[in-house]
């Protein structure tokens, strides 16, 4: 073939999923207000333009499937018929099978999807007493909410660039903020008023172009939140339960890379307040509430950080069933148990371990517990809270700084090595007293102004993978982590707060555990940054 | 006066030469990057032991490894000729301690035989082959498989039973 087909392909490829996806969400629209004409001509219009652009590319079985779904829903757009529950379900199949087909087709794989089929359940007319058993169970139609606001939202303009330009765009900017400290300390001995005033200058600029280029990294968190109102629609139904899912802040923009990787934690969260936290239809009429339950994921934006919420007016947790598993699966001792307040017992549910394998349905049991939740959150640099009242439902919020790539560090000097502690990760600093030191076989422990023990550990030792007590001499010592794993780091010497910029580790290296990666100081030095909950995760006490 | 007219064969193509120990090692001079003397390598916890840590070069972060550890060599002393040799493969770039760089040498392509089965036995995974040239013997080095570190892991894994 004369022209590079490859290239048209990613084109192809991302458009292809753009239509699918308006097709989902002018459904899900038309679902719930079926005479919605602009969802029922956008729908049409989708299935237009995926069979053009199938065509165009020769993907002859692509095309056929989407005309057939065309012609289903130009007969509906004719009025020639009302849109059923059943058809609502046959034309999410069929967009099902379109998402199936495209897949196979990116994959270059035979694709098990028979279009014939499809053809004929397309065609099928809806059985004729659909009508009258509408009239006759009039449902109350759901209030038109945010909904249909936020189906009305176009794409902006845009274009598309390969993260790849972006990473290397952020790079350079990288290098200038290091090249700027190089500067300002030639400055330093120098002292050249005209160059002070240049550099100034310099200096305003390079944190417009930072904040511009780190802007570039950003998307509305829609890209995610519109691939979860399709899942959770099938999920109750599924369950049979009812429940309204509301989604407000679309338009919260997050990095990227932060966006691509919360998709998991928030599909589970999802998952779980379908399936642990709405009630069915019955036993929220038997304690009083609506048949109907309310799930929120919320977006907005505090200070530098974006928060994300899943909630649900469910039947919440249950506090002293949670302390009660945790005692049973080892996970605290009763003695522990005893100080915990609201908010530790609810973190209880995040330990590794709470969970056991006869929770997991066949959607919820993906492998991701609220473990995995939790840690993925933190290796964002994030944190999660959990709020929960018996009976009225439970509140998971996900903090999330707004971009990878700048992060506020403690740096710490072990040895001769310098290295970055997250600020997020740290709880606080405290000074040691040799008086309250008290040692035992395995441990120094000290204790925090609230009389709390904690054990000292030294982090060369966990460096290492040990968990040794620690024997440096330290003068101050950093709280991490928490509950049975908050413990006191010791180093050398704190070196003081910067902000830093997070680069990956070097392919070669793989994921190293308790590395979140490296950074370059203004004199050119390289530092690791450590990922303190994984370092202490993996460490083995000797 | 024999190097110029070896410019002329199309046969022959151009390795940097540096030597661990007394042995001479020769890598294809289109996969070096930058030579440069040794600086601050900062450490890297929880890896193999033959990567020394990472540098900065010109604000790229890159792995640097010692090769004769790597190769399974007795361990040498770091002196003032000692270089760091940054190749690439596949767009993996990579530092390999080496003891001192001996010269960019031509050597026709087709006297690189095979190494002998008793050497390859032994450390030959990353040996391409050896020639003789001008009574010296160079070896030459398969980088690909010098910078996977998987295997590496592997290795590592093998030699600590416990974990």
């Amino acid at each position: 073939m004369p022209v590079d087909m490859s290239e048209f392909r990613d084109l192809f490829s991302a458009e292809a999923r753009e239509h699918i996806e308006a097709m989902n969400a002018a459904l899900l629209a038309l679902e719930q207000q079926p005479d919605a004409e602009e969802a029922l001509s956008d729908l049409f219009r989708a299935a237009h333009s995926l069979k053009g652009i199938a065509a165009t590319m020769g993907y002859d079985d692509l095309a056929r499937l989407a005309h057939a779904l065309e012609d289903r829903l130009d007969a509906l757009r004719q009025g020639e018929e009302a849109l059923s529950p059943e058809l609502a379900d046959r034309l999410f199949q069929g967009v099902d099978a379109l998402q199936t087909l495209l897949n196979d087709i990116l994959a270059g794989r035979p694709s098990q999807v028979d279009v014939d089929y499809w053809n004929r359940i397309l065609a099928q007319p809806s059985p004729l007493n659909q009508r009258t058993t509408e009239i006759a169970h009039p449902e109350p139609k759901p209030t038109p909410g945010p909904q249909s606001t936020i189906y009305a939202s176009k794409l902006p303009e845009t274009i598309r660039v390969h993260t790849r330009h972006l990473d290397a765009l952020l790079n350079i900017v990288a290098e200038l903020v290091i090249s700027r400290s190089h500067l300002w300390r030639i400055q330093e001995i120098h002292n050249l008023p005209d160059l002070q005033e240049a550099l100034e200058k310099h200096d305003r600029l390079l944190s417009d172009l930072r904040d511009t280029v780190l802007q570039t990294r950003m998307v509305p968190v829609a890209h995610i939140f519109n691939r979860f109102p399709r899942m959770v629609r099938d999920l109750l139904r599924e369950r049979g339960k009812e429940a309204d899912f509301i989604i407000e802040g679309y338009n919260i923009e997050l990095d990227r890379t932060i966006l691509e990787r919360i998709n998991d934690p928030l599909l589970h969260l999802l998952r779980n307040a379908v399936d642990h936290g709405i009630e069915s239809p019955e036993e929220r009429e038997r304690v009083g509430k609506p048949r109907r339950g309310k799930i929120w994921l919320r977006a907005w934006r505090e200070r530098d950080s974006v928060v994300i919420e899943v909630a649900d007016d469910g039947r919440g947790l249950d506090k002293d069933k949670i302390v009660q598993t945790a005692i049973e699966r080892e996970i605290i001792s009763s003695v522990e148990a005893k100080e915990l307040n609201e908010h530790q017992i609810l973190m209880l549910i995040c330990a590794p371990g709470f969970s056991t394998a006869q929770e997991v349905t066949n959607i919820s049991g993906r492998g991701v517990g609220m473990d995995v939740v939790k840690r993925e959150v933190e290796a964002l640099h994030g944190n999660l809270t959990i709020e929960s009242t018996l009976g009225e439902g439970t509140t998971f919020r996900l903090r999330l700084p707004l971009t990878l790539a700048i992060i506020q560090a403690l740096l710490v000097r072990v040895g001769s090595e310098v290295y970055a502690i997250p600020l997020s990760q740290v709880e606080h600093i405290i000074e040691i007293h040799d008086d309250r030191i008290i040692t035992t076989p395995q441990w120094e422990v000290t204790t925090d102004e609230e009389g709390k023990p904690i054990p000292l550990i030294s982090l060369a030792q966990l460096l290492n993978g040990l968990t040794n007590g620690s024997v440096t001499e330290s003068q101050y010592t950093i709280i991490v982590g928490e509950g049975r794993h908050r413990v006191g780091l010791n180093v050398d010497e704190l070196l003081g707060r910067e902000e830093i910029v997070i680069r990956p580790l070097p392919p070669a290296f793989g994921s190293v555990p308790g590395i979140a990666g490296a950074s370059i100081l203004g004199e050119g030095q390289v530092i690791l940054i450590l990922d303190v909950p994984n370092l202490c995760d993996t460490a083995q006490p000797r | 006066m024999e190097q110029d007219n070896a410019f002329l064969d199309v046969n022959q193509r151009q390795f940097v030469a540096f030597r661990l120990g007394k042995t001479e090692f020769a890598v294809p001079i289109e996969q070096v990057w930058r030579i440069v003397s040794l600086t601050d390598i900062t450490r890297v916890p929880r890896v193999p032991s033959f990567i020394e840590g990472i540098i900065n070069l010109r604000g790229e972060i890159i792995p640097v490894i010692d090769l004769r550890k790597r190769l399974g060599l007795e361990v040498g002393e770091r002196t003032d000729e000692s270089r760091i040799v940054v190749v690439q493969t596949e767009g993996h770039r990579v530092g390999m301690i080496v003891d001192t760089i001996t010269e960019i040498v031509r050597l026709p392509e087709d006297t690189i035989e095979p190494p002998p089965d008793m050497i390859a036995d032994i450390s030959g995974v990353f040996l391409t082959g050896m020639t003789t040239y001008n009574d010296r013997l160079f070896i030459v080095l398969d980088l690909s498989r010098v910078l996977t570190m998987k295997e590496a892991d592997e290795l590592k894994r093998a030699e600590s039973p416990h974990e």
